[in-house]
């Protein structure tokens, strides 16, 4: 039975995250400092004491989850504790700062922290959504079950082809040829089209293949009745084709962005680890 | 011009071909799908070579660094012949011969084995396009430490530092200089002398050097508690005065008696709040004893009384029907005696001279009521009616002149006919003038004085007593308060909107031992406690400072009060 990394043992780190964010914050209502609230109470250091324990252990995670014969807790457990807490953080660490923002390099940590803590909030909500329209895109299938699929319709197509002119069977060959799914980074991200068809001599775009469907139709309302019903049935599986593209390229999007999140929170986690030495040392620097 | 490509690729088993007609007089060839001539085989680039027309001669150029064997030969371009063939990786292309003029035909054998699935063909994970996340982290790392850390403490080590400004420790800079440092600009070390090291109370002394100790006997250690711990910079609502109770409440919720006190008066009581826990208002009063002016602290309303050995009736000044005076009926109000000093915080002390003589005259001689006598000590007033009384007699003017008589006026270099010298000669009368003048002038000063010191002016305001000696009355000194609670700053300023009567209750003081001050109560009508959300919120500071005059100064040991303007020891910009 499938359990969510947010739902691990029945929330439990939820609760704790809960709890830790209540109990700083009745703290900071309660505790009157003897200046504006700010990182250099005793209460604003003792905040950013736990904020640097907790930024550290979070960005652990990395090294955690590569090593697999590491005994204490399980991933799971980690990736549970590390998306609660890591919002608890979020809570703890405006508290630390006592809502005074200005334009150094203290603020610039707390703004690294907070691009991080939103990419992961994000990287959740993905977790969440994407895997269950994955599934619902594929129908139960894999990826690599889906292109054995298209090439099955494209060695259909092949064999359709062959009663076709000479012309139109280049046409249809070269659709199939110049079809794209994926590519660059964008293009997977965008689910681009990029296929093309070599017909009447020119390389033309084949988005979505309707320049060669709509060929083909052109040629439907020309022929006779059993050239039509083979038209028909290419035009069927050229249809079916394209359907089947469009899922793929569907999964191969989602999937780019089930990764995308982690391009943002990594790199700015480890922005944030420098901007947190420089906040650390400067501060005890002008003591 | 076209170009006519017959394609032949083995499948499995099956080989199959097909034709396609390029138009133009340039086919590309690649892996790409834009290509003219599209071959799905990794090892060929997307775009790998042209073939182009011209003048009816075939070339074919490779692209991207690609080559073709034709023979034993490897080119990057080359023309081709009809029947030359080429090898591009595996594929071989052959050039046939013409069926028109204007139709290139040429064969493409496709190896199959070299193709790629179509799931290989291109990027279908984000993995493929390899995006440089650990580069960017890295980078990301490295320049934040070297903009964050390394050049700002560069900076602080090198004086002329070439170090962009934008680059040095503002960007350490926590918050905003409070606007009185505002001078100090960007250059942080005014304060921020040594790395690692608190703010020492030395660099604070430095411009602040007049600061007084909270109390007698400091310990001016560094060790002691620091500058820094009350007064903290760089936050916003630039707060550099603490405004809270609990860093007097800390000590003074015990009662305290300051070292070297032995008397309880000098205890101080227990205090944590304006309106719950605060004691009741002392007064300092002052009075004269043998040993010379002694202070006494009690409470208004209590049998305490002020020592100030002067008569006066607020009651009868400030009477709603007016006061007599020598101009007519006048009403008074407390503004015509208590003026506020330059910034309105205090009252001037009233005096004699601007505010009571208008009415009370000092006259002394009822022959001459218009001549007054200044507001002086008793010997200078005795020597000065001689003076006047010497000069009456020696001008002739007895007293039967009548109140009317006018003196001739004597102008320089005229000889008046009364002139001493024809009174008095060298020889025989000087004696018996002497006499005269000097039984005259006694009696007329013994009478007047009388006048002055015991029946009518004096004693009007002054306890006076008569004494032996040359000069035969003494008058208490008189010593009016003007501070009457020193440990407290009330500014009146503040206050202007309110009448006077609502805290001094002078109306109905008949005389002047009686302290007008108010009790802690009429205070507790508008201000309450630190939390107070129904009244003036006030602290300790509001009325209290925590730096006393009369303690020595931080920066100059040994050295207790005193007016003292010092250069500070920094350079302003």
């Amino acid at each position: 039975m499938h359990t969510s990394f947010l739902s691990h043992e029945k929330g439990r780190y939820l609760w704790l995250s809960l709890t830790l964010v209540a109990a700083c914050v009745a703290v900071y209502v309660i505790h009157d400092p003897l200046e504006p609230h700010n990182g250099g109470t005793i209460y604003g250091y003792g905040l950013g004491i736990l904020g640097v324990l907790m930024i550290l252990w979070l960005a652990y995670l990395g090294r955690r989850k590569r090593h697999f014969t590491s005994r204490f807790g399980t991933v799971r457990g980690w990736v549970s504790a590390h998306v609660y807490l890591g919002l608890a953080l979020l809570v703890i660490a405006t508290l630390h700062t006592g809502f005074q923002f200005g334009f150094n390099v203290h603020t610039l940590a707390y703004v690294l922290m907070c691009i991080v803590i939103v990419s992961g909030c994000v990287g959740v909500l993905c977790y969440r959504i994407l895997p269950a329209e994955r599934n619902t895109l594929k129908k139960g299938r894999s990826l690599d079950e889906l292109f054995f699929k298209l090439e099955d319709l494209d060695g259909q197509l092949q064999r359709l082809a062959e009663h076709l002119t000479p012309d139109l069977r280049a046409a249809v060959l070269s659709a199939l040829d110049r079809t794209t799914v994926g590519g660059s980074f964008t293009h997977q991200l965008l689910a681009a089209d990029e296929s093309t068809v070599l017909i009447e001599g020119r390389v033309v775009e084949n988005v979505a293949q309707q320049t060669i469907i709509d060929a083909v139709l052109r040629r439907l309302s020309v022929v006779d009745e059993e050239a039509s019903t083979r038209l028909s049935n290419l035009i069927r599986v050229l249809t079916d084709r394209r359907n089947l593209l469009e899922d793929i390229r569907g999964d191969i999007r989602l999937h780019g962005l089930l990764k995308l999140w982690l391009f943002v929170h990594v790199p700015f986690t480890f922005a944030l680890l420098a901007a947190l030495i420089a906040h650390v040392v400067s501060v005890f620097f002008y003591w | 011009m076209r170009f006519l490509i017959r394609y032949k690729e083995v499948r499995g088993t099956n080989r199959v071909s097909h034709e396609v007609e390029i138009e133009g007089s340039v086919a590309t060839i690649g892996r790409g799908t834009d290509q003219a001539i599209k071959i799905a085989d990794r090892h060929v680039a997307l775009h790998h070579g042209t073939l182009s027309v011209n003048r009816s001669r075939l070339t074919l150029r490779m692209e991207s660094g690609a080559t073709f064997t034709q023979g034993d030969e490897v080119h990057r371009q080359n023309e081709l012949k009809p029947g030359d063939s080429v090898l591009m990786g595996t594929h071989e292309l052959r050039y046939l011969e013409h069926t028109d003029e204007d139709t290139y035909v040429l064969e493409l054998s496709i190896d199959d084995a070299t193709l790629d699935r179509f799931s290989e063909r291109y990027h279908t994970s984000l993995i493929d396009v390899e995006f440089p996340v650990r580069k960017l982290s890295w980078s990301f790392f490295f320049v934040l430490l070297v903009m964050g850390l390394a050049l700002p403490v560069a900076s602080f080590f090198q004086e002329d530092s070439i170090i962009p400004e934008v680059l040095t420790d503002v960007v350490w800079r926590t918050g905003d200089l409070h606007h009185t440092h505002a001078f100090m600009g960007d250059d942080c070390g005014y304060c921020h002398k040594r790395p690692f090291e608190q703010v020492q109370n030395s660099y604070c002394i430095a411009c602040h050097v007049s600061t007084h100790h909270h109390v007698g006997e400091p310990d001016l250690s560094e060790s002691a508690q620091r500058c820094g711990d009350c007064h903290r910079e760089h936050n916003e609502e630039a707060s550099l005065i603490r405004q809270d109770a609990t860093v007097c409440v800390d000590c003074h919720r015990h009662e305290l008696t300051p070292a070297g006190q032995t008397s309880a008066a000098r205890t101080i009581p227990a205090v944590h709040d304006f309106m719950d826990a605060h004691p009741g208002f002392q007064v300092s009063v002052q009075h004269l004893v043998k040993s010379g002016w002694v202070k006494h602290r009690g409470k208004p309303g209590t049998d305490i009384v002020d020592g100030s050995n002067l008569r006066f009736p607020h009651d009868v000044h400030l009477s709603p029907e007016g006061i007599n005076s020598p101009t007519g009926r006048r009403d008074l109000t407390c503004a015509q005696c208590h003026v506020p000093e330059t910034g309105g915080q205090g009252m001037k002390t009233p005096n004699m001279t601007e505010h009571c003589s208008g009415c009370h005259e000092l006259t002394f001689d009822p022959d001459f009521p218009h001549r007054v006598v200044p507001h002086g000590s008793p010997s200078e007033l005795m020597q000065l009616l001689r003076e006047y009384y010497a000069f009456q007699f020696l001008n002739g003017e007895m007293s039967d002149a009548g109140p009317d008589f006018e003196r001739p006026v004597r102008r320089p270099g005229v000889t008046g006919e009364r002139l001493i010298s024809r009174l008095v000669t060298r020889d025989e009368q000087t004696a018996a003038l002497s006499e005269e003048a000097s039984d005259y002038i006694e009696h007329r000063v013994e009478e007047a004085a009388l006048n002055l010191f015991e029946r009518q002016i004096c004693t009007t305001c002054h306890d006076v007593h008569k004494i032996d000696g040359p000069v035969p009355y003494e008058v208490t000194p008189v010593r009016l308060t003007s501070e009457w609670m020193p440990a407290a700053r009330f500014d009146h300023r503040t206050h202007r909107t309110m009448d006077c009567a609502d805290c001094h209750s002078a109306l109905a003081s008949p005389v002047a031992e009686d302290v007008l001050m108010p009790t802690i109560d009429t205070c507790r009508t508008c201000h309450g406690g630190v939390d107070a959300t129904d009244r003036l919120s006030s602290t300790c500071v509001t009325c209290h400072g925590f730096h006393l005059d009369d303690k020595p100064m931080m920066g100059m040991p040994g050295q207790r009060s005193g007016d003292v303007f010092r250069r500070p020891s920094v350079t302003l910009p």
